[in-house]
């Protein structure tokens, strides 16, 4: 009985986080909007704050549920690290920012 | 389940959600109780205030370097836990730095599984279990060695047990006991790490035994302190001669990482059985002697000499170094194989006391930390940061009217104090 509540307990805190991590990736998506409007190439501010987002969001989303980001910020993550071009990361940083508001709005 | 419930974990993110998940999932899937830290300096303030089993890491963490801190973990702290990285970017190139470090797990987060990372705390604590009950089996083996490993001297239960047979009962006899430490031991030993500090005892040791303290031998008692028992009741001068002896050649200088690190030795001595008719007591007056010539700014005190004495005693060290008076009890006052040579040809590199401003230029962060250059020598600095920062293993470092940039490697950090070497060129 005990244990039945602990587990309904748990449950409803996860449900309360995962609600705060999809008005989170909302916020994030917005952010990353923002900054592809200034982004000019992988190596700078900019892309060093769209891989800070990304890699927050490719260890968050599996966790609370929201499988479908981690392999397109994990993609973002990567692009960035290796300094590849900045049209291919401004193009996977857009269809990233397309997933987060579809998947965070149908938390 | 291997590991009774409580165990504690600390858990080193910058994502709060995160945590709040882990600490959540860990508790009700793993009986674990999370300690949930941000950065490395709450991190180094729970492992010296709590007990924790097991350090999950994450590899990035905003300005810090996971790989960073794990390595300043194992350096600084004496018999740390096991460390557990986790990360976004799973590169194998990460994943083998991470073992080499010393890292006992690497766990990747992205499409993280609550019992993967269960699974992986379990192993790594009962693999540290395991290695710790390994140590304490071969310490109690040890234990029946009359010689410390550390030192070669006799080792403290050794000495102990001496101590306590001259002063009990029937064998009780007089003997002069003198503790010899080296000066602000705690303080290098926070800015140089556990092992590098167990190597400069060593040093002091290998020091000591080169000196000819007639009727006496060495021990190792606690952490940091050898003793020397002088035994059949020898004279309060000759007491005395031994201490201003031990604090006029146990003074070096040693090399740690491209910086120079200055030692001396602090003496100090007690009497048996005029200082109490225990062992402890015994020991516990001339470790009092030792901090009172420290807090005197002296470097021996003795339970028996009137201060006046003992000021003008001391006074005459720098003396004692430079011209080494005729030894007229037959002690060998010739300076032992490079304790008191000139400084300057000990160092593998001269250091200068400088005041310089520097800056680090932090790569991929775009980021330049303003520093003071404090220590400066051929190979290596020693940066001190307005605020804490721990910076990446390797960042480079620009003297201000200096030159061009060079890259250094971080070699250690204590708190906004970070030695650095320059890397080899070429």
């Amino acid at each position: 009985m005990a244990d039945a509540r602990t587990q309904a307990a748990f449950e409803e805190r996860h449900r309360q986080l995962k609600q705060k991590f999809a008005e989170r990736t909302l916020n994030d998506a917005a952010r990353l909007e923002d900054l592809l409007t200034e982004f000019t190439q992988s190596d700078s501010e900019s892309g060093e704050e769209i891989r800070q987002i990304a890699h927050r969001i490719a260890g968050g989303a599996g966790i609370f549920g929201l499988d479908r980001l981690t392999e397109p910020s994990a993609l973002v993550e990567d692009l960035i690290i290796d300094k590849r071009a900045a049209e291919t990361v401004r193009t996977k940083t857009e269809a990233l920012i397309a997933h987060m508001r579809r998947e965070a709005e149908t938390v | 389940m291997t590991i009774p419930d409580g165990k504690r974990v600390a858990i080193v993110d910058d994502d709060p959600l995160f945590l709040e998940h882990i600490e959540a999932a860990l508790l009700r899937e793993g009986g674990l109780r999370v300690v949930k830290l941000n950065d490395s300096k709450s991190l180094f303030d729970a492992l010296q205030n709590q007990s924790i089993s097991c350090v999950v890491l994450d590899q990035n963490l905003g300005a810090e370097s996971g790989l960073a801190i794990g390595q300043a973990l194992r350096e600084q702290v004496a018999n740390p836990p096991p460390i557990i990285m986790l990360t976004g970017a799973g590169s194998e190139r990460t994943a083998v730095k991470a073992f080499r470090i010393g890292f006992s797990d690497y766990v990747p987060k992205r499409n993280l599984q609550n019992r993967e990372l269960i699974g992986a705390i379990r192993s790594a604590i009962s693999r540290a279990e395991q290695d710790q009950a390994a140590r304490e089996r071969t310490k109690k083996l040890l234990e029946g060695e009359r010689h410390d490993s550390l030192t070669g001297f006799y080792a403290d239960h050794y000495i102990r047990a001496r101590l306590e047979e001259m002063t009990s009962g029937r064998h009780a006899s007089p003997f002069a006991l003198i503790a010899v430490r080296i000066k602000d031991s705690r303080t290098i030993h926070a800015r140089i790490g556990h092992r590098a500090s167990e190597m400069l005892f060593r040093d002091l040791a290998a020091h000591a035994a080169k000196l000819d303290i007639r009727g006496g031998y060495w021990g190792h008692l606690g952490t940091d302190t050898l003793v020397s028992v002088l035994e059949d009741d020898p004279g309060e001068d000759d007491v005395a001669d031994a201490c201003r002896l031990m604090a006029s050649k146990l003074k070096f200088t040693v090399s740690h990482d491209g910086l120079s690190i200055d030692c001396e030795a602090i003496v100090g001595a007690s009497l048996f059985p005029q200082d109490g008719h225990t062992a402890d007591a015994v020991i516990d007056t001339a470790l009092a002697e030792s901090d009172r010539a420290a807090t005197l700014e002296a470097r021996w005190a003795t339970s028996f000499l009137d201060p006046g004495t003992e000021a003008v005693a001391n006074s005459q060290l720098d003396d004692s170094l430079a011209v080494p008076t005729p030894d007229r009890r037959g002690m060998d006052l010739s300076p032992p194989d490079g304790i008191d040579r000139r400084r300057s040809d000990r160092r593998r590199d001269q250091r200068y006391r400088v005041l310089r401003r520097g800056r680090a230029i932090v790569d991929g962060l775009h980021s330049v930390i303003d520093c003071t250059v404090r220590n400066l020598s051929e190979s290596g600095a020693q940066l001190r940061f307005a605020s804490y920062f721990v910076p990446p293993d390797r960042f480079k470092l620009e003297i201000v009217g200096a030159g061009e940039p060079r890259w250094v490697l971080v070699r250690w950090q204590v708190g906004n104090d970070v030695g650095v070497q320059y890397e080899e060129q070429g």
